[in-house]
C-alpha cells in the first residue's frame, strides 16, 4: 500500500527572553505512519520539555489511543518516565531536582491519515488546549477547541504521575481530506491566536522558515495580540507529490472528477470547470493517483451516489462545527495548462530520533545528537532521487534499496 | 494590559513576604498543625519559597523568572533570610534556591515504576527559622518593603506589579502609621498595574475565619478593617488562581484573610505567590 502524499513543516519559539533550550513544547511527525503530534509542557511543572517529549515520541511510535485503551498507553508513557526520573535524582546534587513525585504536565494532540473506504481523513485525539485545524480553502475548523474564547488558565493535562482521581477526558475527532487540504497542529498561543482573527492562519501558511515565524511570534506579542508563551506548530499538507509534466488524460480527469465531486448544495459556489483539480493530478503513477485509481471501481458503481454521500457527510461536519468561518469556494479556478508550480525551496528546523526498526524505537531510542546545531536546509523533495543532503541531516527517501530506517522526527533542542 | 504579563526570565516577577516575628507569635496556632504560630509560620514560607524554587526549575537550571524577598518584623526590622542570603533583599530565584541554611529530608515512598515502590528521600530546603520577640513594627517593615520594591521596579517596569504577602498575629504597634505606609506602598506600580498587597491574618481561633472578602461588614473590629483596607482587591488572574487552590471569591474580592488557621494561610501563600509562573 503505497503510502499517503503528505509533507510537512515543524518549529518551535520559545518565550521572549529565553533560548529555544527552554521551550517546552515538542512535536513529532513519523512519515510512515503518517502520524504527527504536538505536546505543550505546563511552564510551571517539572521537567515539562522531556515529559512533553516523551509524549510526542510515544505518540508517534504507537498506534493512536482509543478513549478504552488510553490508560494502557499512559501506563507505558509513565514507566518510561518514572525510570528515567528515579535514575536522573540519583545522579543530581541539587535538591530541586532530586523532588520525588514531582508531576510534569503536558497537553497532547495526536493525529494521523487514515485510508477509509470513502477516502483519506485525519483521526485525531486530544487532552487539553493544543489544537488540530484543518484548513480546506477558505475555511478552517478547528479540534478540540474551536474558538479563541475556549481557552482558559487551567486547561486539562496528562500528568506524568498517576493521578488519585480520573483522568481527564480523551476527546477523538475526524474529518475527510481532500487534495490540498492543510492540518495546522498549534500549542495555545498559537492556537488561541489563530482562532481569534480571520486571517491569521493565511498568514501562517506562508511562514517558511523558523526565523519567520519567530519574527512574527514576537511582533504579534508586542502588540499584545499573542500571549508570551512557549509556541510550537507543524503543519501538514495534504497534497499530490510533484508532477512529471505528462499531459492530462481524459481518463484521468474523469476519475478525479468523480473522486472529487463538489457537495451537492455547494455545487453553485463551485468553479463550472474542475480541471483545475485534475490538472495537480497529472501522474497516474505516483501513490496518490494509484490510491485514486483504487476507488475508482467503487465509483464507477455508483459514482454519483457515492460522491452525493460523502461529500454531504463532510460538508455536513464543517457546517455542524461552529468554528466553520466561510465557506467559499472549495478549489482554485480553472488552470489552463495542467502544469504546478515550481517548488519553492522550504526550511525546517530538524533534528531527529533515528529510529532503524520499531523495536529499535523503543523506550531506549535516544535522541540522534547531531554535534553541529541543527541545521536549517531547502526542504528535499522527498520523491526525487536526492544525493547531496547537508551533512548532519537525514532525510528519508522512497528510493532507498534496502530496510529504509524509520524516521521520526522529534524537536530537540 | 492591566495585570497581562507573564513572569518570564525576560519580565520577571517580584514576591515580598513580610512576616511578623514578634513576640505574641510564640503562641499556639489553631487547626489541625497544633504547632506554634512561628513555627507553622516559619514552615509556611519556607514551603512556598520552595515551591516558587520548583515552579521555575523545569531542570537542572534554574530559570530566574521572579525575585523573591522576606522581610522579618518583630525584634528588628530586615531581611528575615539566613545563611547565604543573610541580610539579602530582593534576590533571584537561582540565588534562593542555592542559598538554603540547610536542606532537610523527608523519607517518602513513589512508584519505582515497574508497578513497585521505592524509598526516596524528598529535600525540604530552609532559609528562614522560627522568631518571637518584640512588638509588631509593621509600619517600619512597609517602609523597608516599599524601598526594596521601588528599587526593584525602578529597574522591572514592564513586569506584572510586585505582590507583597504580609503575615501577622496581631494588632500593628502604630495603626495609623501602618496604614499610611501601606497606602504609599500600595500605591506603587509598572507598567502592568499598581502592587498587590496581600494581608493574612493568623490565630489561635477555630472559628470567624473570614477569606478574600468583597466588604468589611463582617469584620469585628477596627484592626480587621484596616488590614481590609489595606489589602488589595485582586486582578482577575489571582481570582483565578484562588479559585484553583479552593477558594471562593467574589469579583472586588480583597487579597485578605482573617483568623485564618495554618491550612488557609498555606492556600492563601500558593496563589499570593503564584501570578504567572504557570
Amino acid at each position: 500500500m503505497p503510502s499517503l502524499p503528505f509533507s510537512y513543516r515543524g518549529w518551535r519559539v520559545p518565550k521572549a527572553g529565553e533560548d529555544i533550550a527552554d521551550c517546552q513544547d515538542a512535536y513529532c511527525v513519523a512519515e510512515e505512519t503518517t502520524r504527527f503530534a504536538i505536546s505543550d509542557g505546563a511552564t510551571q511543572s517539572y521537567a515539562a520539555d522531556a515529559w512533553a517529549k516523551l509524549l510526542v515520541k510515544h505518540a508517534c511510535q504507537r498506534e493512536l489511543p482509543s478513549e478504552t485503551d488510553f490508560q494502557n498507553w499512559l501506563s507505558e508513557a509513565r514507566d518510561e518516565w518514572q525510570r528515567s526520573r528515579n535514575e536522573q535524582a540519583k545522579q543530581s546534587s541539587s535538591w530541586w531536582t532530586q523532588v520525588q513525585a514531582r508531576d510534569a504536565a503536558a497537553t497532547l494532540v495526536v493525529g494521523e491519515l487514515q485510508r477509509r473506504a470513502d477516502g483519506v481523513w485525519w483521526a485525531a485525539v486530544a487532552v487539553g488546549d493544543s489544537c488540530l485545524m484543518h484548513i480546506r480553502g477558505t475555511t478552517l475548523t478547528s479540534f478540540p477547541l474551536a474558538s479563541a474564547s475556549e481557552f482558559t488558565r487551567e486547561p486539562n493535562t496528562i500528568l506524568s504521575g498517576r493521578r488519585s482521581g480520573s483522568e481527564p477526558p480523551l476527546l477523538t475527532g475526524s474529518g475527510r481530506m481532500e487534495i490540498d487540504d492543510k492540518l495546522i497542529l498549534a500549542t495555545d498561543a498559537l492556537a488561541k491566536w489563530i482562532l481569534g482573527s480571520q486571517t491569521a492562519w493565511r498568514r501562517l501558511l506562508t511562514i517558511a522558515s523558523e526565523q519567520e515565524l519567530a519574527e512574527l511570534v514576537e511582533s504579534e506579542r508586542a502588540t499584545g495580540r499573542m500571549v508570551n508563551d512557549d509556541v510550537a506548530i507543524v503543519i501538514i499538507d495534504f497534497s499530490p507529490p510533484p508532477p512529471k509534466r505528462q499531459a492530462l488524460t481524459p481518463s484521468v480527469m474523469t476519475e478525479v472528477i468523480a473522486s472529487t465531486a463538489p457537495p451537492p448544495e455547494e455545487s453553485k459556489e463551485q468553479p463550472p470547470n474542475h480541471t483545475s483539480v485534475g490538472s495537480q493530478l497529472s501522474d497516474r503513477s505516483v501513490p496518490w493517483i494509484t490510491f485514486l485509481s483504487s476507488l475508482v471501481a467503487a465509483a464507477l458503481i455508483s459514482a454519483v451516489t457515492a460522491a452525493m454521500v460523502t461529500q454531504h457527510l463532510v460538508s455536513k461536519t464543517l457546517r455542524d462545527d461552529n468554528l466553520v468561518r466561510r465557506r467559499g469556494a472549495m478549489r482554485p479556478s480553472a488552470a489552463p495548462q495542467p502544469t504546478l508550480p515550481a517548488a519553492q525551496p522550504q526550511s525546517f528546523h530538524v533534528a531527529w530520533f533515528h529510529c532503524p526498526s520499531q523495536k529499535d524505537c523503543g523506550a531506549s531510542a535516544q535522541p540522534l545528537v547531531l554535534k553541529q546545531p541543527a541545521k536549517v536546509f531547502p526542504k528535499a523533495d522527498p520523491h526525487s532521487q536526492s544525493s547531496s543532503l547537508p551533512p548532519g541531516t537525514y532525510a528519508k527517501s522512497k528510493t532507498q534499496p534496502k530496510a529504509p530506517p524509520r524516521w521520526i522526527q522529534i524537536e530537540v533542542p | 494590559m492591566a495585570y497581562s504579563q507573564l513572569l518570564s526570565s525576560q519580565d520577571p516577577g517580584c514576591i515580598l513576604i513580610l512576616i511578623d516575628q514578634s513576640s505574641s507569635m510564640d503562641d499556639p496556632y489553631g487547626g489541625a498543625a497544633g504547632g506554634k504560630k512561628k513555627t507553622e509560620c516559619a514552615r509556611a514560607v519556607n514551603r512556598v519559597l520552595r515551591e516558587i524554587v520548583l515552579c521555575c526549575s523545569p531542570g537542572e537550571r534554574v530559570k530566574d523568572r521572579c525575585y523573591i524577598g522576606v522581610i522579618g518584623y518583630g525584634p528588628s526590622v530586615a531581611s528575615a533570610f539566613l545563611g547565604p542570603l543573610t541580610r539579602r533583599d530582593l534576590v533571584k530565584v537561582s540565588e534562593v534556591a542555592n542559598g538554603a541554611i540547610r536542606v532537610d529530608k523527608v523519607k517518602q515512598k513513589v512508584s519505582d515504576g515497574a508497578g513497585g515502590l521505592v524509598e526516596v528521600e524528598n529535600p525540604f530546603p530552609i532559609w528562614i527559622e522560627e522568631v518571637a520577640d518584640d512588638g509588631t513594627p509593621m509600619d517600619e517593615a512597609f517602609v523597608l518593603a516599599a524601598r526594596w520594591v521601588s528599587d526593584w521596579i525602578s529597574q522591572h517596569a514592564n513586569s506584572f506589579p510586585p505582590i507583597v504577602i504580609n503575615i501577622t498575629d496581631g494588632e500593628p504597634n502604630k495603626p495609623d502609621d501602618t496604614r499610611a505606609t501601606a497606602q504609599t506602598l500600595m500605591k506603587l506600580q509598572t507598567n502592568d498595574g499598581n502592587l498587590i498587597l496581600i494581608n493574612a491574618h493568623i490565630s489561635d481561633k477555630t472559628s470567624g475565619e473570614v477569606a478574600l472578602p468583597e466588604q468589611d461588614n463582617n469584620l469585628p473590629d477596627e484592626f480587621a478593617r484596616l488590614l481590609f483596607d489595606i489589602s488589595s482587591i485582586l486582578p482577575d488572574r489571582m481570582l483565578q488562581e484562588a479559585k484553583a487552590v479552593g477558594f471562593n471569591p467574589g469579583p472586588k474580592a480583597r487579597g485578605f484573610v482573617y483568623n485564618a488557621n495554618a491550612e488557609t494561610l498555606i492556600k492563601l501563600l500558593a496563589f499570593g505567590s503564584n501570578p504567572g509562573l504557570r
